[in-house]
């Protein structure tokens, strides 16, 4: 370990940092209310916002552990921007409680440098370690609304089932210990490709299996999503808006370096299992929530879809230079990060203290009473069922026309249909904004930190929708650095 | 008389002794996932599988001869001690409300 490897990891180290001084901000200086938490907080991620971009592709750090490429760095940008808008939006929902949890600042932070070194992670090990200060930071923050039984019970749910499946994972992680003695995903990659290959095939190939079913438990794919809805309704809105976008982004950001760097071999003789899970999740997603009546339900299951859509986009990863797939993954992660947050905070702008509007019926009507609220609520909404011209649009036309080049035309077609059906309950919501008329109290939400996000969210959401340009450049020249990892 | 010493060295217990209980162990702590209704319980049994982890871990690097599994095996106890911790605490806030260990109680969500 050098100085050197430190500054390149810079960003990380300001988010440390910023985790344990708002730790002892919260403890020493005493005050009441939490501004001085937030603006502490904040600060601190627009440092590590500005410390980003560091090292060229190919830069590995602390002896291969961690690389720092432009695929590291899209991500840090989109963990970076998730926190950033998560921080503003929870100093207003975790300020209404009785007891104010001032914990949600230092977790948050903690969270984002657990994503940030599984986007980084070249080494089993370090992606377990990041994957666990993710999740564990996460458990504690879906249970931290402790008023609410729901937050609590969702918390030990999202706990139970996230330890049940990285203990899949670490089974996996053996596994290819085993195989090819090291942790090393480039080594993985010459050892596997070798003369002779694998004495232990079997032994391997079971391992990428194993960690392919950690994985999927994490970006809740179908047979392993049981978890989500429950914990996507009981956890806090802007917490549930930070793990759908953040924990999504990160682990595919892990299964695409694995896919490049290392298992090539285990994914291609995978692909028609692969195929199988991206069509159950789409299918099973979309047909659930037309079912639902909770708005948050609704949008956990259309979560389970979107994490469909971007699986057809692994699937259609062709491992060359510049893979059009792989850069609609990139684009489709950054856009819906922008779009989920932006839906969650509106949730939990509308839904009141306790979240107990969360029901259809409490956007009863909304246009009439809060034009401009509804309006963003609804340029979300048709981003996320992917209208154009929204970035929604255009993640889903980059993977599908990228999946159409690569042959899979059959992929391609349920994903569309499945497209279509997610129309009818996204719209629905925007038909009771504007079609119904308003009942019940009024909202009471007036608060500038949200409707500044939301804002921020809908015009950036536009912005991209109609010159998808720069950020598709930027996801470009991530996925060229895939190839030079090894 | 056997002569117990060349019975000892006839006991070879190899790579594959070790996996097999790891496996074994691992599948134990799934299926108690999966069936046991006590919380508790469930917990005990993700233990139990991080645990048989490690025994695979450390039966690999013995047999390899690299240190390196046996750090992951350090970070494995540690991560498994957290998550102890707060899995825990989140259980005794849910006991002072409801009273119960059952998962099957645990409903309020999914109505």
């Amino acid at each position: 370990m050098s100085w050197s490897d430190v500054s390149l990891i810079a960003p990380m180290v300001w988010l440390v940092l910023g985790g344990v001084a708002t730790l002892l901000v919260d403890a020493f200086v005493p005050r009441k209310g939490q501004g001085h938490l937030l603006i502490t907080s904040l600060v601190f991620v627009v440092l590590a916002l500005a410390s980003l971009g560091r090292g060229s592709d190919g830069t590995e750090a602390f002896g291969g552990a961690l690389a720092i490429d432009s695929f590291a760095n899209f991500f840090h940008l989109t963990f970076l921007v998730v926190a950033l808008m998560s921080l503003a939006v929870g100093s207003v929902v975790f300020a209404r409680e009785e007891k104010p949890v001032a914990e949600f600042y230092p977790l948050i932070l903690f969270s984002t440098v657990g994503m940030m070194v599984m986007a980084s992670a070249l080494d089993l090990v370090t992606l377990f370690v990041g994957l666990e200060t993710m999740s564990i930071a996460l458990y504690v923050l879906s249970a931290s609304q402790r008023h609410s039984l729901f937050s609590s019970e969702a918390g030990f749910k999202y706990l139970l089932l996230g330890a049940f499946s990285s203990a899949f994972l670490l089974f996996g992680i053996s596994l290819i210990y085993g195989a090819t003695q090291t942790f090393h995903l480039p080594t993985i990659f010459e050892r596997a490709h070798a003369a002779g290959g694998i004495s232990m095939y079997a032994v391997y190939m079971g391992g990428w299996a194993l960690i392919l079913v950690g994985l999927a438990f994490k970006v809740a794919l179908v047979p392993f999503h049981m978890w989500t809805p429950d914990v996507y309704e009981g956890a806090p809105s802007p917490i549930t808006g930070f793990m759908a976008a953040g924990v999504k982004a990160a682990s595919f950001a892990v299964l695409l370096r694995v896919v490049w760097t290392a298992s090539d071999g285990f994914f291609s003789e995978a692909a028609p299992l692969m195929a199988g899970l991206a069509i159950l999740t789409m299918s099973f997603g979309n047909v659930v929530a037309l079912a639902q009546t909770n708005l948050k339900r609704m949008l956990a299951y259309s979560a389970i879809a979107h994490a469909g859509y971007i699986f057809v986009g692994l699937c259609a990863t062709s491992l060359r230079v510049g893979d059009p797939a792989a850069k609609g993954i990139l684009f489709y992660l950054f856009s819906y990060a922008l779009m989920n947050v932006g839906t969650f905070a509106l949730v939990s702008l509308v839904s009141g203290r306790d979240g107990e509007r969360c029901d259809l019926d409490g956007f009863r009507g909304l246009a009439r009473r809060n034009p401009l609220v509804s309006a963003t609520m609804a340029i979300l909404l048709l981003s996320l069922a992917g209208v154009p011209p929204t970035a929604g649009f255009w993640g889903k036309f980059y993977i599908f026309e990228a999946a159409m080049r690569e042959g899979h035309t059959t992929l391609v077609v349920i994903a569309l249909l499945n497209s279509a059906v997610a129309m009818y309950y996204y719209l629905r919501v925007i038909v009771v904004m504007y079609m119904r008329e308003p009942e019940g109290e009024a909202y009471d939400g007036h608060s500038p930190q949200i409707l500044a996000t939301i804002a921020a969210a809908a015009v950036a959401i536009l912005w991209i929708g109609l010159f998808p340009g720069p950020v598709s450049e930027l996801a470009r020249l991530g996925v060229t650095a895939l190839a030079h990892s090894f | 008389m056997p002569d117990l010493q060349s019975l000892g060295d006839n006991l070879q217990v190899g790579l594959e002794h070790y996996l097999t209980l790891s496996v074994m162990l691992f599948s134990i702590g799934t299926l108690g996932v999966i069936f046991r209704r006590n919380v508790l319980v469930m917990f005990m049994s993700v233990e139990l599988m991080l645990t048989s982890v490690n025994i695979s871990l450390v039966a690999f690097s013995r047999y390899l001869d690299d240190l390196n599994g046996h750090v992951l095996v350090l970070f494995v106890l540690a991560v498994a001690a957290a998550e102890a911790g707060v899995g825990l605490a989140i259980l005794v806030e849910i006991f002072k409300k409801r009273d119960t260990v059952d998962v099957d109680e645990f409903r309020q969500l999914m109505e």
